[in-house]
């Protein structure tokens, strides 16, 4: 029950947060929570993924003909999306659809402010 | 994108669909079937022992109950085909449209776990550099066309117009190892560096080196203002429908509205689509509440077989709304979207405007906002489709049309500026002029959209010859690693 309750009100603190002064281990880090997110797939991400907003979008790589045209022009479906948090001093990734949760190892962030 | 798997949906489909057609009860049933997880759902692969023969079974049901033109697919003798993609290249139609071209040019399949790769939204391999070949046979031409800011091309001053001379060496006008043409210009990965002879426009030559790198791109970009003696004139370059254009979209029509803004001119010459939902969210920024009310931005259109339920997921067949708010793409979802309430939008276009970027101008039409098209004809793309893996391979058939509120969506040669067939817009043939950048007033194309406000009334075309250099005409634009072909041809 205690743990039930600590663990409810580690998720009720949790607040949108972005990376701050991320390093090669920590964007090592956030590489491997999304991988783990995909099963598996290496997922391309900027540098500075995270560091200026707490949503990670996902999408399929932008595929084109030999005219240079999108292949899939009419995207119906939505993207996948991540939201990183800070919950009770630790950076968690939380993957929208599934609700899995990544804890960022090696990563510093800060709580979004209001209108970033 | 689609994550669920049409596999998966398959059960929900037989309770809520009276058709349960065979091409459900053959997939999977693969001559050599995958074993493993899918990486994106986490589920094992559906595949089990099956034949080729299935597999040509699969498509011939899958064409017959799902393509738009099913009735015009020739008869093909499957035992004829040693491949299941040999059997599925003739299973489309071959009419023709009214100006000669194919009707169905977009039938295509791929590998799956090559249609399967992701990655953070607009980010991709490269310079940041988007190449403009405005010929890819010797005496060939590669120009920039733009770049993306703070990108390794940014850096090297790789701006609009500066045109490639040699790459690595190689001469890019006349030289014979188009593989190393193409390898330097278009790196497959990360951290691939090659050197490059460039031409800026002032005529100056210099050498740069590019190191390729996970480069994000920004799909809204050069939003300002423009001063002229009847108010001010609003303009964005629009390039991509990914999910991160709903924020800059919202940001750029946010800014342009505090600004005053008269008219607005949106340059998606280079955008071939995305986000329907983007679409539908940039239609209503335009048009605003008045212009759009009680109608629906665009209605998609099954082959007769399917008139009520949407053959591939079973759901009822619905519109897709102007979106008065955020769809939670790149922003919360929710959030009330910024208006103009233009009656008339300016848009610069080129044959790289495709499919969700032609619902744009289509969809305006539908509300009765004006659409006034300077440049050069879209692609003709009001299709569209839902992507079906089987046994590996994703196969893509156009499955429904777009119409827009009035019911109109018959361009599948393309929006030709200043046309007067049905469905044409006013406008100028303008070819895309090099010389300039995007969003410089005296870009052609713009100049002509502003010309045109002032006086309705088109420039007379320039050559080639007569703009920087020659630096006009319409090429191809590539922007992405992921190209079936190679691009710069012997």
């Amino acid at each position: 029950m205690i743990a039930i309750l600590s663990a409810a009100l580690v998720m009720a603190s949790a607040v949108p947060a972005r990376i701050v002064n991320p390093t090669p281990e920590s964007r090592a880090s956030l590489a491997a929570a999304v991988q783990a997110a995909f099963n598996g797939a290496k997922v391309p991400l900027a540098d500075d993924a995270l560091t200026a907003e707490s949503m990670l979008v996902i999408e399929r790589a932008a595929h084109r003909d030999a005219r240079g045209l999108r292949i899939q022009g009419r995207e119906l479906s939505p993207p996948e999306r991540f939201q990183l948090v800070k919950s009770g001093g630790a950076c968690v990734l939380v993957h929208e659809r599934t609700g899995r949760r990544f804890p960022l190892d090696h990563t510093d962030c800060v709580e979004v402010a209001a209108g970033e | 994108m689609r994550w669920i798997p049409v596999a998966v949906l398959f059960s929900i489909l037989t309770s809520c669909s009276g058709d349960d057609s065979s091409w459900r009860g053959l997939i999977g049933k693969c001559a050599n079937p995958r074993s493993g997880v899918d990486p994106i759902t986490g589920n094992g692969y559906p595949d089990e022992k099956g034949t080729l023969d299935d597999e040509k079974k699969f498509l011939k049901a899958w064409i017959d109950d799902t393509y738009l033109w099913y009735s015009e697919v020739p008869a093909a003798e499957a035992a004829q085909y040693t491949t299941a993609t040999d059997y599925f290249d003739v299973l489309k139609t071959t009419q023709k449209t009214a100006s000669g071209n194919d009707k169905d040019r977009f039938h295509f399949f791929e590998d799956t776990a090559d249609w399967e790769q992701l990655s953070q939204t607009g980010v991709q391999a490269g310079y940041g550099v988007t190449w403009a070949l405005l010929a890819t046979r010797p005496p060939r031409k590669a120009v920039a066309a733009y770049n993306e800011p703070g990108s390794p091309a940014a850096n090297q001053n790789v701006t609009r117009g500066v045109e490639v001379i040699t790459v690595d060496g190689e001469d890019v006008v006349n030289g014979t190892n188009v593989d190393k043409l193409n390898a330097g210009l278009f790196p497959a990965g990360i951290n691939e560096t090659h050197t490059f002879q460039v031409l800026d426009l002032g005529s100056t030559r210099r050498t740069v080196t590019m190191t390729s790198a996970n480069v994000t791109g920004t799909p809204v970009q050069n939003v300002h203002t423009i001063d002229t003696a009847t108010g001010k004139v609003g303009y964005m370059l629009f390039n991509d429908h990914l999910a991160t254009a709903e924020k800059g979209l919202v940001n750029a029509v946010t800014a342009l509205k505090a600004a005053g803004i008269a008219d607005l001119v949106v340059d998606i010459r280079y955008n071939g689509g995305g986000y329907l939902d983007i679409a539908s969210e940039l239609a209503y920024m335009i048009a605003g509440a008045q212009n759009t009310n009680g109608k629906i931005f665009e209605q998609t259109i099954f082959n007769d077989k399917h008139p009520s339920n949407n053959p591939v997921n079973g759901s009822l067949i619905s519109p897709t709304p102007f979106h008065t708010s955020t769809v939670g793409l790149s922003l919360s979802r929710g959030l009330a979207l910024p208006t103009l309430n233009l009656a008339k939008a300016y848009v610069l276009t080129g044959s790289g405007t495709c499919s969700a970027s032609e619902s744009l101008l289509n969809g305006l039409a539908g509300a009765n906002v004006q659409v006034i098209q300077v440049g050069s004809t879209t692609c003709g793309k009001p299709y569209g489709f839902y992507p079906e893996d089987n046994c590996g391979t994703t196969y893509f058939s156009i499955q429904f049309k777009g119409v827009n509120a009035k019911g109109f969506g018959d361009y599948s040669d393309g929006f030709v500026p200043g046309a007067t067939t049905t469905g044409s817009f006013a406008g100028c043939k303008v070819a895309d002029d090099f010389s300039h950048a995007l969003g410089d007033v005296n870009e052609a194309r713009l100049a002509a959209a502003l010309a045109y406000r002032q006086s309705a009334t088109c420039p007379t075309p320039t050559s080639s010859a007569l703009l920087s250099g020659g630096l006009s005409g319409e090429g191809r634009v590539f922007k992405s690693i992921f190209q079936t072909n190679r691009i710069l041809r012997r």
